[in-house]
């Protein structure tokens, strides 16, 4: 946490040393994040690309009170959900609906390089609902407090500790049955 | 084992790989995008406030997203009320002929402006027989309707635009070209001008020779010209000692595309909030109006000079207002917008006077109630209207005399001295100096000071004779700092601030008491700063109108025993100027650590760090 407003006091003073640490830091939690909010590699590696632009272009205005990771996992959680919005817009079937998918395409230069565990956790993870997703990515993998996840999801700490509690179990169960097979 | 079994453990634990080279390729994105939000523009549209740059109302003018606008907009009206100046001017003669005679065939203009001691201005576009001019400056493009009594103002990096509604332009060709080259007419015709050489010097390196005209007090033009093409190269005006305008690189001439003048908004541009700028029915009041800003803001104290640059300099120089919230900031920015439409009304006036006037506002003590600061001569009248030190306006039938100038000021050291952000005790061959202090929610204080004593051979402090200038060089003192820790005492140099009072309002409820401890220190340039923590017995809330802070002042026994236990000084360091609350703490209290240290590298410390110690140290006093 030190290292953190350490950090941030540099980054607002405008030293790029502190931010290419920041980026270094966190950089593959929030892509871990990313992807199993969008369970898209493309979506994920853009929208954590987008993040860290944005968080670089946001050194005068960031109040620097409040706990970095969780920060910036918010903001990734915040963009994914406009990703999502805006696919559902065009008409593309919506991930809540969707089976699970995999992006499957390889481009030459992929940020993300998969590998089979975490493939198949983001498989079970995109058969939660979007929400119990949400609060067990942003708490498990984006280090956010149940407190600050109701303040994105705009419901009660009841309601977020019900969506975790659910959709452990129901990642349990698939990754149960998945054992058995 | 199973996947069910620790699921939480796997959700946290699972390890991505990622490409190397995009990797590197995504950070530096990140750092462009970066290094880009660093450059001024945005940053200071943005208004925010910063650590380094304490904002004060001036600054808020110029780094607010709506007023930086106008002030751009400001600028070249001072730009228009300063041309004002050019006159009628001198009689003619062949060398003069020669060399306006470029300026009198021009039909557009490019040339750079400076005002005053200012910041060129580039450049100016105008062409001759339209109302309109364009300017760029920054990244901020403004184009002038005269007729329309207009200008938009376009911010090319932000893509806003706001339309300025000036009412009551100065009555004068409103076309910078048209009015110089009216102006040079005008010589032959006027009898009185007169005109003499300057003979050659260098400018940018070449050589170029100049011609002074002048007509009485009201006109003041240089030109100076390229001697193989008569082509001016700089021309200068002036009226009285007061706004110094410079126009240099022209280009005639040159081909213009009349699009530049379009009050149209540009497509993508986004339309901001309209402002107006009224500078109609302007009379003495305004003048008067402008003054007694100006001596608010400046601590009872007049401008040097009635001119715009001046004026800037020297509010903002005084002027050390702080905000500490973004309602506050909206205030002041709209304070900021009052004040200037203030002065410049008041210029405005004063330049559109067509007769006599003079200013000595300077150096004349608010006290000194019967000295005249401003006088003119209204046109027709043969009456004067004087303008006293306490703002009434009287008509006499003669000018005051000028005031005699005062004796020079005594060069003698002063012992105590009040400059800017600190105090400053110097007392033989030892001195303090303290800055004002920062207030935590828990009431406690910190106050950052330096002390230091001149030793014989030793690269020792100096102080100016004005005690402007002030220098502690003592390396031999960071022993004293080395192993203290926050909440230890304080370290023992030369004068120590060990205490603070703090007198309640008008005496009732008597006096806080507040005991020093070391908290941190800092070094830049081979000074050693203490930060110094204060804290009160009973908690209590930081209070932003405080009353000034007496510090209990205390020799250091080893080397000035006899002094010791004394407590000799007494004097006001100033209210707490900060409060400090979660919220600032990074970019005040941190961000003055940082100006205070070498290339900012401060001591680690939080805000919890601070109210610890202040809780650790209140402990041990009810101990």
């Amino acid at each position: 946490m030190i290292e953190d407003k350490l950090l941030i006091w540099k980054f607002k003073r405008g030293s790029s040393d502190a931010l290419c640490r920041i980026y270094e830091k966190y950089k593959d939690d929030l892509l871990r994040l990313a992807m199993s909010l969008l369970n898209d590699t493309t979506a994920a590696e853009d929208i954590v690309h987008d993040c860290f632009v944005n968080f670089a272009q946001s050194s005068q205005r960031l109040k620097t009170s409040g706990n970095l990771k969780s920060y910036l996992a918010a903001s990734v959680a915040n963009r994914a959900r406009n990703w999502n919005r805006a696919k559902k817009r065009q008409g593309i079937t919506g991930l809540n609906e969707a089976g699970p998918i995999v992006s499957t395409y390889k481009r030459p230069e992929q940020w993300i390089i998969d590998n089979e565990q975490f493939c198949r956790l983001n498989d079970a993870l995109s058969q939660l609902s979007y929400e119990q997703r949400e609060v067990v990515s942003l708490h498990l993998q984006g280090g956010m407090k149940f407190r600050a996840i109701t303040e994105l999801q705009g419901v009660s700490i009841n309601t977020v500790q019900s969506r975790y509690r659910y959709g452990l179990d129901k990642l349990r169960s698939i990754l149960d049955s998945e054992a058995k097979l | 084992m199973r996947p069910s079994e620790n699921i939480e453990k796997l959700i946290k634990n699972i390890n991505i790989k990622t490409n190397a080279k995009t990797d590197k390729a995504v950070l530096g994105d990140i750092v462009e995008a970066f290094e880009q939000s660093k450059k001024p523009v945005l940053s200071e549209v943005e208004g925010k406030d910063s650590a380094i740059t304490q904002p004060s109302i001036w600054r808020i003018i110029m780094r607010s997203r709506i007023t930086k606008l106008a002030a751009a907009a400001v600028i070249i009206l001072a730009v228009l009320i300063g041309l004002n100046f050019l006159g009628v001017v001198g009689r003619g003669n062949v060398t003069w002929a020669d060399v306006t005679q470029n300026i009198l065939d021009a039909n557009t203009a490019m040339f750079n402006l400076r005002i005053g001691s200012g910041n060129q201005i580039p450049p100016f576009l105008v062409i001759a027989g339209k109302n309109h001019l364009r300017q760029e400056l920054g990244g901020t493009s403004t184009i002038i309707d005269y007729e329309s009594g207009k200008m938009l103002v376009l911010n090319t990096n932000m893509k806003t635009a706001m339309f300025i509604d000036i009412a009551g332009l100065p009555q004068a060709p409103p076309n910078f070209l048209e009015r110089l080259q009216k102006s040079i007419a005008k010589i032959k015709n006027d009898p009185n001008a007169v005109i003499e050489s300057l003979g050659k010097k260098e400018i940018n390196g070449k050589e170029a020779q100049g011609i002074h005209a002048y007509s009485g007090t009201s006109v003041d033009l240089t030109i100076w010209s390229d001697p193989q093409t008569n082509l001016p190269v700089l021309v200068e005006t002036t009226k009285l000692g007061q706004t110094l305008i410079v126009m240099s690189d022209f280009k005639f001439n040159v081909p213009v595309d009349t699009s530049l003048f379009s009050m149209e908004i540009p497509e993508g541009y986004t339309e901001q909030k309209q402002t107006k700028i009224d500078l109609s029915n302007l009379s003495e009041q305004d003048l008067v109006t402008c003054l007694k800003t100006c001596s608010e803001l400046m601590n009872g104290r007049l401008p040097d000079k009635l001119d715009l640059d001046t004026i800037q300099q020297q509010i903002a120089d005084f002027d050390k207002s702080v905000v500490t919230s973004m309602a506050e900031l909206n205030q002041q920015q709209q304070r900021g917008m009052e004040i200037m439409t203030t002065i410049i009304r008041g210029l405005t006036f004063v330049q559109n006077l067509k007769g006599q006037w003079q200013y000595y506002g300077k150096d004349v003590p608010a006290e000194d109630d019967n000295s005249a600061i401003f006088w003119y001569k209204p046109a027709g009248s043969e009456n004067y209207r004087v303008i006293y030190r306490d703002f009434n306006i009287r008509e006499q039938v003669t000018a005051p005399a000028m005031p005699k100038s005062k004796p020079e000021e005594s060069k003698e050291i002063k012992t105590i001295t009040e400059k800017m952000d600190r105090t400053v005790l110097c007392l033989n061959n030892i001195a303090i100096v303290a800055y004002p202090g920062f207030m935590f929610e828990d009431g406690s204080i910190v106050i950052v000071w330096s002390s230091a004593e001149k030793r014989p051979g030793q690269e020792g402090w100096y102080v100016g004779q004005e005690g402007e200038v002030i220098s502690f060089i003592d390396k031999s003192q960071i022993g004293l700092f080395e192993n203290l820790k926050a909440g230890d005492a304080l370290p023992k140099l030369p004068i120590v601030i060990s205490a603070l009072k703090r007198h309640n309002l008008l005496g009732v409820g008597g006096t806080t008491e507040y005991a020093g401890r070391h908290l941190a220190y800092t070094e830049k340039n081979g000074k050693i700063y203490e930060w110094s923590i204060y804290v009160p017995q009973a908690k209590e809330k930081s209070n932003p109108y405080a009353l000034s802070f007496e510090p209990v002042m205390e020799f250091n026994p080893e080397r000035y025993a006899e002094e010791w236990n004394k407590s000799l000084f007494k004097f006001p360091i100033g209210r707490a100027r900060y409060i400090i609350n979660a919220d600032n703490f990074e970019s005040v209290f941190m961000g003055h650590m940082a100006e205070f240290s070498d290339k900012g590298q401060t001591p680690i410390i939080t805000l919890k760090d601070v109210l610890q110690t202040s809780e650790q140290i209140r402990s041990s006093l009810i101990k």
